[in-house]
Order: structure tokens, then C-alpha cells, then sequence
């Protein structure tokens, strides 16, 4: 069958400056776009998919540059155009959305006017009927009351509502390639869903090309035609996407599919209910919100209404929520690094929420946490062993049994000794992650909370911090109180799960139970908007993974 | 350490400004040895221009030799620009941190504070307070120091403020660990180089400050420095033009090499990021 | 209405600083070793001392320390500023007299500095790692580590005395008969040294400052979905980078407003600029310390008047204002 190629890009190599890890960002890579299909570029961080992205724009920042190689949109040499006829097509005959949309616009000019902006370049100069375009678009990408929002800053706007201005602007001379750099992965899972379907209808309105990157196989599976794998530079794999999720033939592939995560047929046991560990009875939380007035205080954000939880000795708990949920304010509460407003929080027996002092510090030891981003969560001045040692060293232990803890920790989390004297900035994600999981594990915690533990790394990496995580908890009888946006990493390891929406927990139950039947509509909207849904249920048994 | 260095003296501004101070501060510890006793002492013909033999900078209207007073001047103008750059900038960390890791109504507090010193005309305080405590090297160091801090606080307390929400520094708080030892030990090494580096661009401006203080005759009269040497060759602009302008060629090394070891640091410690291949 | 209650604040803020001022001058007064009558009276409290008792009166000053702050603040919010011995008239006459010429040796030094600072900066962002971005940096660095002073005297020597192309002191020619225009002219022609050698200094800060301003700003994500846009590069620059980069250098401007006006201390002196920078040299030399205290008030007023533009400049440039606290 001849498809039309829109986009081609054949042999294309950009060079990293010296002193990097590697020579090339991209090396010897060729693929195509076929006029009117998605193509989803797919790989895990350093694979160089976002700058192949780039340079097809030639929107590269100067330290790197293409060495050799091709790119032709519509039969177009786009790398030796000069910059007026380049700058001519962007725009107009190719569009490009990014991953940030609360950078993405100029803070200082109103949406309408960066609408009109593109218009304007482009030749249309009578205001009236860029005008009316702009509120048309407006419309089409759904943006609510078009006619007030168009005046209107960035700032005022929902990250969601930014991106559909974002994708006006790219759409809005009906270009025949839209360039996608990771437009969905900083918004929420429902949002998410909506912008996938927006750039599906505006696809099949418009026939415009997709060049879709990410590093979400589910998103991947929802949207594309056709697949293409990256790793370290180069291509490992390209093809339809039926042939390339179902049926992965280059190992690194088979290896990333093997580590996504999947909804677990967690068997449905009804154990014998643990006593309580934790009882987070009541409790409530406000913000007072920044407000205007020489007074200040426009009104009080109810941060966490009411929330009651019980998390049992050994047992895993997750806590899923979108932003502005509450969910990372209750791990705070649950903490002490946040006092409540009202309600109690009881640990093992005793109300923790008003201590403070001595038996304050008493209590930390038993409660630890493993933070999000695991660039920010080891201090950069510290070696490794005092930052795995000193807080226990703190509360008490002796340094020489500090020593010895944290060699028995460190083994377990898979880390060499020899790490202890090194500093943060010398190891990979995933491995400051698991120092991070080694400075909690010392203390001799009952109870760990995770704030969004994995959701930073690589989705191969984080099935190893997963693993860990399961076997630590094994070995130590450890109570964990999972907090995550992802609802299948929260099936890899919690037992129960609670559903928190603006402040209140709606619903509360086992994974599988939650899935089969979801009671209360956020939930079922949250199912609804994971992406991948049709490809997890048609590969329920796929390839075995190589380890 | 060595390896900062190498970074710091490979770039040229790094080079060049670390070859200014070291030829000042040599001039400046060896003064005594150059231009053994008084340089206010009259030692041979007056008016002589520069580059006569034995006086390569000329000598003034009362036979004073102008090296001399370079160099002796170098020991004051160094002095007190350090002695006051010390002062500012631990008045000013205190206060940047105490506002940057307390928040709430302290941290308005202390900016109303810092704001309140930082919008007055600081040169014309400056002369206020030494004046009406009578010029002495420690009047001028105090107003030096007072004008000086708040440029100090200001960036101590940016760092302080997006640091203390930092992951690192929570888990600290989980430790059990106290402010005290959070401020020190967790968050203030990690503020040391950007204070470094304004330490070294104030002590530029404080030899500046001092040096326009002596000009205007505020000076303290035992010790002679640069900026009184320039005032005092006014009256004899146009014949002896050297009197006014050599000392005004010390005072712009001393500040060049200053400024470029300060821009040379600012690049050497900041972290390198790798331009690596995004994902 | 947010604009509103942000300059509201901003006054309230003003206020508290002129009475911060006031403030720090009494203290200084009081902390001042000798009995704070003689200090205000100055060199002429040792020669008359009827005039020391005076002032004791006038100020209150045998009365207990609160009440002595009040009445000194109630006089100078009512600009009472004293009255010099040596001419015998009120210091306010005197200050308000000089005042307009530092206002224009200033305002012009200030709208120089600006502009080619502004300029330089933006030309050395946008060819970033040139020759020319090297050029002028290291000018402004050049010029950065000269004492204002010196500069000044160095400018005489070359242009007045041995070019004898401007003139050398004052504000304009003594003695000569002018039309209105011709003495505009004369009085143009007595500004140029004083003003550039004033703003020198400045431009090489406002350029550094600028160059950084639109570094930073030229890093960001909104300037590569503008190029992605197909915007020219000429648009880019000014109304995605230069919007951008005017909020930063506007708010670094206003906060060197009092430092120019201490520059004029200096450049009064050397060019013997008839302002109040002058006076002020003149008030150190003869012990007027009332004189001093007075010109130091007046000069924070200034500042602070001046600031209130700016910040009203700011609120108009950023539509973000609502979200200051």
C-alpha cells in the first residue's frame, strides 16, 4: 500500500558537546510519517527522542548540532532551507506542542493576543477576521467561553486549559505535521484522557500527521498507528503499532513492556484484618489562600476535609489522587511535618498530632518517608554515609551500630559499600532513590510513607524500586502508606487502596474490587481515563520478559 | 580544592583578576619593606612627573613620594575593604537566614527592614555616620558595613527560602533534627559560593565607598590612602595631573581584579549542568 | 482595582520608610558623642551660644527622649529643617533653592545610564559569546571599576584643560549675558561632562544587569514555542524576550535610584555642580551637621517619591501584580 509520507527523516545524527556521556544525543536515526497517522516515538530518559523532536523545527539550542543527515516534510529539504523559508513553514505547514504548559506561553501577553500572534505572522492582517478565527479555535479545542478567556493571562488558566491554547496555536493555520514533545505527561490522568482525545478528533478532522513523543506505553497504545523505539541514540525498533506492543521483537523493547506496570491480579484474600497501626481519624487541614485586599485572605482552601484512614501492622495502604487532591497533605500531616487543624492522628495507640519536643522526636524514628524527586531529596554537600547515618545518629543509635545498620541496609538495597563515600551527584536516578530508601530503612521504621516514590524515574527502573520495595516491606514487616497518582503502580504493592478527590476520601477497597466495580464517579472517571486500558486487556499473557 | 582551582584559573577573567590582587597584595604586605618609614615624609624635590629615576610615579607638591603613598595606601584601602565586606556579609547572612528559614511575619519583618536600608541614598548615610562620629578607620568600616548588608540578606535569604522547602532539608526535620543544626549543617553549606562570590564583587564596592569617603576629606587622617591622594591632588589638576590620576589607577586594578575573580568564581562553583541528551 | 490596592500598599510602605528616616536621623544625633545641641548647631554652636540654646528650645531637647522624637518628626514632615547660622535664613529655603540642579544633573545622568545601558545590554544578550557581547562586557567592567571621582577629574583634565572643549565647573557660564535659549545652551553645554561621567558608572551596571535580564529570559520555553510559531526573530526579541526581560531591570533601576543620588555628591564636588550633592560637601567641611541631616532627608524623599513611579511603571508592565503579597 504507497502511503503518502509526510515526514521523513533518514540517517539523522546530532552531536552531544565534549564532555558528555556520549558522543551523539542521536545517532543514525531514520523514521517516517505517514500523511494523516500518529507515529509515537517512545523511550525512557537520555534516549534522545525530544531532541530528534526538535530538530525536525531546527529548534535546537546551539550546543548541539546536526552532524548529518536528512529531514523532508512533503518532499521539503527542511535542514538546508534558509531561515526565512523556514520560518515560514513553522507554523503554518508544521506545528509543535511541549511538554510544559506553564512555561509554554508568554506570561506577560494574553492567550487571545498569542493566538492572533501566529495568524499575524503568517500574513492574515485584517484584525477582524484573525478575530473571529481565534474564537473559532478557541471553540473547537473546547476552551470554555472563549469570548472572555481570549483576554485572559496564562497564569489565570488551568494547566489543562493552557495546553489546548498551546495546541490552538499549532493547529491553527492547519499545518500537515503536529510535532507533540510530551504534551500530556505534566498533566493529571484526567486531563490527560482529554487531550488525547482532542488531538484523535483533531486528526481525523484535519489529517494532520502526528510526530506523538513520550515514554507512557499506554498512551502509546491508545493513539498510535505506528511505533518506533528508542535507546541511548539510535532506533531499536520501529513498526506498526499492532507489531510492536503485541508482538516486540528487539530485547530492550521486550524489556520496557515486560516492566510496565499492569493492574495486578492481586488474589482477592480476606485475611484477617491487622490490628491498626495508624488511625487517621477526622482530620482537617486549611490553606488560607493568597489573596488580594490589604487584608488579605480571600477565603480558606479546604486542603483536607474530614479524612479518616486506617493503616494495619504489615499492611500496605495507597493513597491515589490527582493534584490538588490532598493526598500529599495527608502524608505531610501523617508526618508531623504539617499540623492539623483538626481531628487526631493515633500511632500505635497514642495521639501524635499535638506532640512535640522530646517525645516528638522520640516518635521519628518510627515513621519515615521516601521522597518524590530523588535529585532534591539527598542533601549534595553530604557523602552517602552521613546521609544514610546521621538522622539515626540523632535519635540516639550509636554511631558505631549506625555503621553497622547501614551496611546491612545498604546490601539490601542492592547498593556497594564503596558508596558510602561518594556524593549524590556521582549516582544515577534510580540509585539515589534507593540511598533514599536506605536513609528511612536505618531508623528501624513500623510505618514508611511513599510520596510518589517512583513517579520520577524511568519505567524500568521504577519495576526495580517496586521489587525492592515489595521485598524490604517482606522482610521487615513494614507498614507503608503508598501515595501515587498511577493507579497500576499502586496495584504493584498495596493491599487497599484509598481514592481522594478535592480533600475527602470517596472510596476505599482493594484494587480489583475498586476496578471491577467502582462506586463513586471520580473513581470510575479515574479507571476511565487510564490510558492503555484496550492493549492491557488484549496481552494479558505477553512475551516473556527478559530480565 | 584543586580541581576548583584549576576551573577557576583556566578561565581568563579568573587568571587575570587572581594576577591584579596578588600584584596588589603583594604591594600592599611589602610596603613596609618598598618604602621602608613614613610616606608622608618629604624626601626629595617636589613636583617631580612620573617615570623619573627613582620615583615612577613622580612626587607631589611637597616632595612626598607618590609610590610610596600607592603603596601604603594599598595596606589601608585592602584592610578596610575586607574588615567591612566581613562585616556586611555576616550581618547580612544572619539576617537573610533567620528570614529565609522562618517565614511568616519574621521574614516580613526583616525585608521591611532590609528594603527600608536598601532604598535610602546608603553613600549619603554613609558620610552622615562618619561624619557625625568622627572619620576613623572604624566609623568608616561601621558605615561600610551598615550600607553594605542588605544586598547580603537579600540573596542569603532567596537561597534560605528555596531550600527550605527542599526534599533534603524535610527529611531532616524527620531525623529529629533541630533548626539550629538544619540551618548549619543541611542548608547553609549549600549557600556557601553564591555568598563567596557576592563577597568578593562587595569588597570591590567597599573599596570603592571608602575610597570616595577619603576624597571627600572623611578619611581617617593617621593613615593616608587612595582616594584622600587623589582629593589632595585637585588643587594641582592641570600641572601635576599624576598626583590625582596614578593612586585612580590602583584603586581600578584592585576593583577590576575583584570583579573579574568574582565572575570567575560565580562560573567555576556554580554546578555544571550537563547539556546531556534530554528524554 | 488589584493595581489600585498594590500602589496603595506601595504608599504605605513609602510613608513607613520616610519614617524610618527620620528615625535614623534622630538616633544618629542622639548617638553622636557630645550633647545633641551642639551637633545640630554645628560649627556655629562654638561661637554663639545664645544660637546653642535655641536650638535646645526649638527641639525641645531638655525635654524626655519620646517627646523629643515626636517634635523632631513633626518638623520635618512639615520640612522645618532648621536654620543656618551662616546665611540666616531657614535651611529649607536654602536646600529647595539648590535642589532643581541636582534634579537635572541627575535625571539626566539617570535617562542616559538607561538608555545606552539598556541599548548595550540587549546587544551583547542577543549575540551572546561574539566579539562584540566580549567588547562589551568587558567595557562595562572597565567602567564598573573606575571611582566615579576620578573619572570626573581625568574628563577635566582631557576635555577642559587640554582640549578646552567643555567647560570645567559649574552650571553655567559667571557673569554672562544670555537670551533664554543661549543660556539653555551654555547650561547644556556645562551638563554634558558631569551627567555622562555620572551615568558611565551606571550604564556599565544597567548593562550587565540587562545582559543577564535577557539571558535568562532567552532560556525560556514561551521563546522557542514563539520561534516554533514561525515569529520573526526581530518579534521574538521584542515582544516575547525584551516584555520579559524589562520586569527584572525595572525593579533592579529603582532600587539604585538612591545610590545615583549619592554619586552626585561626588560629582557636585568635582565639577562644583551648584545641587545639593555640593551642599552637602560644603555642610561636611563646616561641621553643619543640621545642614547634612537635612539634605539627607530631602534626598530620601526624592528616592522614595521616585521608587512610587517606578513601582507604578512596574504594575503597568506585569499583569501578574495581583499575585504580590
Amino acid at each position: 500500500m504507497t502511503e503518502d509520507v509526510l515526514l521523513h527523516i533518514r540517517d539523522l545524527s546530532v552531536a552531544l558537546p565534549s564532555g558528555s556521556d556520549r558522543a551523539f544525543a542521536v545517532q543514525e536515526v531514520s523514521l517516517q510519517v505517514p500523511a494523516g497517522q500518529t507515529v509515537c516515538v517512545v523511550g525512557e530518559s537520555g534516549s534522545g527522542k525530544s531532541v530528534m523532536a526538535n530538530a525536525v523545527m531546527r529548534l535546537l539550542p546551539r550546543v548541539l548540532r546536526v552532524k548529518s543527515g536528512q529531514i523532508t516534510l512533503a518532499g521539503e529539504d527542511l535542514l538546508s532551507l534558509d531561515t526565512e523559508s523556514l520560518r515560514r513553514l513553522r507554523g503554518s505547514r508544521m506545528g509543535m506542542i511541549f511538554q510544559e504548559p506553564m512555561t509554554a506561553l508568554n506570561p506577560v501577553m494574553t492567550v487571545g493576543e498569542q493566538i492572533d500572534e501566529v495568524l499575524l505572522v503568517h500574513g492574515q492582517r485584517d484584525p477582524q477576521v484573525r478575530e473571529r478565527r481565534v474564537l473559532e479555535l478557541m471553540q473547537e479545542m473546547s476552551l470554555p467561553e472563549p469570548e472572555t478567556l481570549r483576554h485572559r493571562y496564562p497564569f489565570q488558566l488551568s494547566g489543562g486549559q493552557r495546553q489546548r491554547v498551546v495546541i490552538a496555536i499549532a493547529m491553527a493555520l492547519e499545518p500537515q505535521l503536529l510535532i507533540a514533545d510530551e504534551p500530556t505527561t505534566a498533566l493529571d490522568v484526567t486531563t490527560q484522557a482529554q487531550i488525547l482525545a482532542l488531538i484523535k478528533r483533531l486528526q481525523t478532522t484535519h489529517g494532520v500527521g502526528v510526530l506523538f513523543i513520550t515514554h507512557d506505553f499506554g498512551v502509546v497504545a491508545d493513539i498510535a498507528d505506528r511505533v518506533v523505539v528508542m535507546q541511548q541514540g539510535r532506533v531499536v525498533e520501529s513498526g506498526t503499532a499492532a507489531q510492536v506492543l503485541r508482538h516486540p521483537e528487539h530485547p530492550y523493547t521486550r524489556r520496557l513492556i515486560g516492566a510496565v506496570p499492569r493492574l495486578r491480579d492481586a488474589a482477592d484474600e480476606v485475611t484477617a484484618k491487622p490490628a491498626p497501626l495508624l488511625q487517621i481519624d477526622g482530620v482537617n487541614k486549611s490553606y488560607r489562600a493568597r489573596g488580594l485586599g490589604l487584608f488579605g485572605g480571600r477565603g480558606r482552601t479546604k486542603a483536607l476535609d474530614g479524612v479518616s484512614l486506617d493503616i494495619g501492622e504489615g499492611e500496605t495502604v495507597g493513597l491515589i489522587g490527582e493534584s490538588g487532591s490532598g493526598k500529599t497533605t495527608l502524608g505531610q500531616c501523617v508526618m508531623r511535618l504539617l499540623d492539623l487543624d483538626g481531628g487526631r492522628i493515633v500511632f500505635n495507640g497514642d495521639p501524635i498530632q499535638a506532640l512535640r519536643g522530646r517525645r516528638l522526636k522520640a516518635l521519628r524514628p518510627q515513621i519515615q518517608m521516601i521522597f518524590q524527586d530523588p535529585f532534591a531529596s539527598l542533601n549534595p554537600r553530604h557523602r552517602v554515609g552521613r546521609i544514610v547515618t546521621e538522622n539515626a545518629v540523632i535519635c540516639g543509635v550509636a554511631p558505631a551500630e549506625a555503621e553497622r545498620r547501614m551496611q546491612e541496609v545498604l546490601t539490601m538495597v542492592g547498593l556497594d559499600a564503596s558508596a558510602v563515600n561518594r556524593f549524590p551527584h556521582e549516582f544515577s536516578g534510580g540509585q539515589r532513590q534507593r540511598i533514599g530508601i536506605a536513609r528511612a530503612l536505618v531508623m528501624q521504621p513500623r510505618l514508611i510513607v511513599a510520596d510518589e516514590a517512583v513517579s520520577a524515574l524511568d519505567v524500568s527502573v521504577q519495576q526495580q524500586v517496586l521489587t525492592l520495595l515489595r521485598d524490604v516491606r517482606e522482610r521487615l514487616g513494614l507498614a507503608m502508606l503508598f501515595i501515587t497518582h498511577d493507579l497500576r503502580v499502586a496495584s504493584q504493592i498495596c493491599d487497599r487502596i484509598a481514592v481522594m478527590h478535592k480533600g475527602r476520601i470517596v472510596e476505599t477497597g482493594t484494587v480489583q474490587a475498586i476496578a471491577r466495580a467502582p462506586a463513586h464517579p471520580y473513581t470510575r472517571s479515574l479507571f476511565e481515563a487510564m490510558p492503555g486500558k484496550a492493549w492491557e486487556r488484549d496481552t494479558e499473557h505477553p512475551e516473556p520478559a527478559l530480565a | 580544592m584543586k580541581h576548583f582551582l584549576t576551573r577557576l584559573l583556566r578561565q581568563p577573567a579568573g587568571a587575570i583578576g587572581a594576577l591584579m590582587l596578588l600584584a596588589i597584595g603583594v604591594l600592599a604586605l611589602g610596603a613596609q619593606w618598598f618604602y621602608p618609614g613614613d610616606p608622608w615624609a618629604m624626601v626629595t624635590d617636589p613636583n617631580l612627573p612620573p617615570l623619573s629615576p627613582g620615583y615612577p610615579f613622580g612626587t607631589d607638591m611637597l616632595g612626598r613620594d607618590v609610590a610610596a603613598g600607592v603603596a601604603h595606601g594599598a595596606r589601608v584601602s585592602l584592610l578596610i575593604g575586607t574588615i567591612a565586606t566581613v562585616v556586611a556579609v555576616i550581618v547580612g547572612t544572619v539576617l537573610g537566614a533567620v528570614a529565609g528559614y522562618s517565614g511568616g511575619w519574621v521574614d516580613d519583618f526583616i525585608m521591611r527592614f532590609t528594603e527600608i536600608f536598601q532604598t535610602i541614598p546608603g553613600f549619603l548615610l554613609a558620610l552622615l555616620m562618619v561624619a557625625i562620629f568622627g572619620p576613623s578607620i572604624y566609623s568608616i568600616v561601621g558605615a561600610i558595613g551598615v550600607i553594605s548588608w542588605p544586598a547580603v540578606a537579600r540573596l542569603v535569604r532567596a537561597e534560605f527560602l528555596s531550600l527550605r522547602t527542599r526534599d533534603f532539608v524535610k527529611a531532616a526535620v524527620l531525623g529529629g533534627q533541630s533548626s539550629a543544626r538544619i540551618v548549619f549543617r543541611q542548608i547553609l553549606p549549600n549557600t556557601l559560593s553564591p555568598i563567596v562570590v557576592a563577597a568578593s564583587l562587595m569588597m570591590a564596592t567597599a573599596i570603592l565607598l571608602e575610597s570616595a569617603i577619603s576624597f571627600l576629606g572623611l578619611g581617617d587622617r593617621s593613615m593616608i590612602t587612595w582616594g584622600f591622594m587623589i582629593g589632595a591632588g585637585r588643587t594641582t589638576l592641570l600641572q601635576s595631573w599624576w598626583l590625582s590620576a596614578v593612586p585612580g589607577v590602583a584603586i581600578f586594578v584592585t576593583v577590576l581584579g575583584l570583579n573579574l575573580l568574582g565572575d570567575a568564581l560565580n562560573q567555576a562553583l556554580s554546578p555544571r549542568r550537563r547539556e546531556g541528551a534530554s528524554a | 482595582m488589584d493595581r489600585l490596592i498594590f500602589l496603595a500598599r506601595r504608599c504605605i510602605k513609602a510613608v513607613l520608610v520616610i519614617l524610618c528616616v527620620i528615625a535614623i536621623n534622630f538616633a544618629l544625633i542622639r548617638a553622636a558623642p557630645g550633647d545633641p545641641a551642639t551637633i545640630l548647631a554645628g560649627e556655629a554652636g562654638a561661637v554663639d551660644a545664645g544660637f546653642v540654646e535655641r536650638i535646645r528650645q526649638d527641639y525641645g531637647l531638655d525635654k524626655p527622649v519620646p517627646v523629643q522624637l515626636l517634635t523632631y518628626m513633626k518638623q520635618l514632615l512639615t520640612f522645618d529643617l532648621g536654620e543656618s547660622y551662616r546665611e540666616h535664613r531657614p535651611v529649607k529655603e536654602i536646600v529647595l533653592e539648590k535642589l532643581p540642579a541636582t534634579l537635572l544633573l541627575t535625571l539626566s545622568a539617570f535617562v542616559f545610564s538607561v538608555i545606552v545601558g539598556v541599548s548595550l545590554g540587549i546587544a551583547a544578550a542577543r549575540r551572546a559569546g561574539s566579539l562584540l557581547d566580549t567588547l562589551i562586557t568587558a567595557g562595562s567592567l572597565v567602567f564598573f571599576a573606575m571611582p566615579l571621582f576620578w573619572i570626573g577629574l581625568l574628563a577635566i583634565v582631557v576635555f577642559s584643560m587640554k582640549l578646552g572643549w567643555l567647560p570645567p565647573y559649574g552650571m553655567s557660564t559667571v557673569g554672562a549675558e544670555f537670551t533664554a535659549w543661549e543660556t539653555m545652551l551654555d547650561v547644556a553645554r556645562h551638563l554634558v561632562m558631569p551627567a555622562v561621567t555620572l551615568g558611565l558608572f551606571y550604564v556599565a551596571i544597567y548593562t550587565r544587569v540587562t545582559r543577564a535580564a535577557a539571558l535568562e529570559v532567552m532560556d525560556q520555553d514561551f521563546v522557542k514555542t514563539a520561534r516554533a510559531k514561525g515569529v520573526p526573530e526581530g518579534r521574538v526579541w521584542r515582544r516575547h524576550i525584551l516584555r520579559n526581560s524589562v520586569l527584572p531591570v525595572i525593579t533592579f533601576i529603582s532600587l539604585q535610584a538612591g545610590h545615583i543620588l549619592g554619586g552626585s555628591v561626588l560629582i557636585e564636588t568635582v565639577f562644583a555642580w551648584p545641587g545639593i550633592g555640593r551642599l552637602a560637601f560644603d555642610a561636611l567641611f563646616q561641621r553643619d551637621y543640621n545642614l547634612l541631616l537635612a539634605v539627607f532627608f530631602v534626598s530620601s524623599v526624592m528616592v522614595v517619591l521616585f521608587n512610587l513611579i517606578a513601582d507604578f511603571l512596574y504594575s503597568l508592565a506585569d499583569p501578574r501584580i495581583e499575585l504580590q503579597t
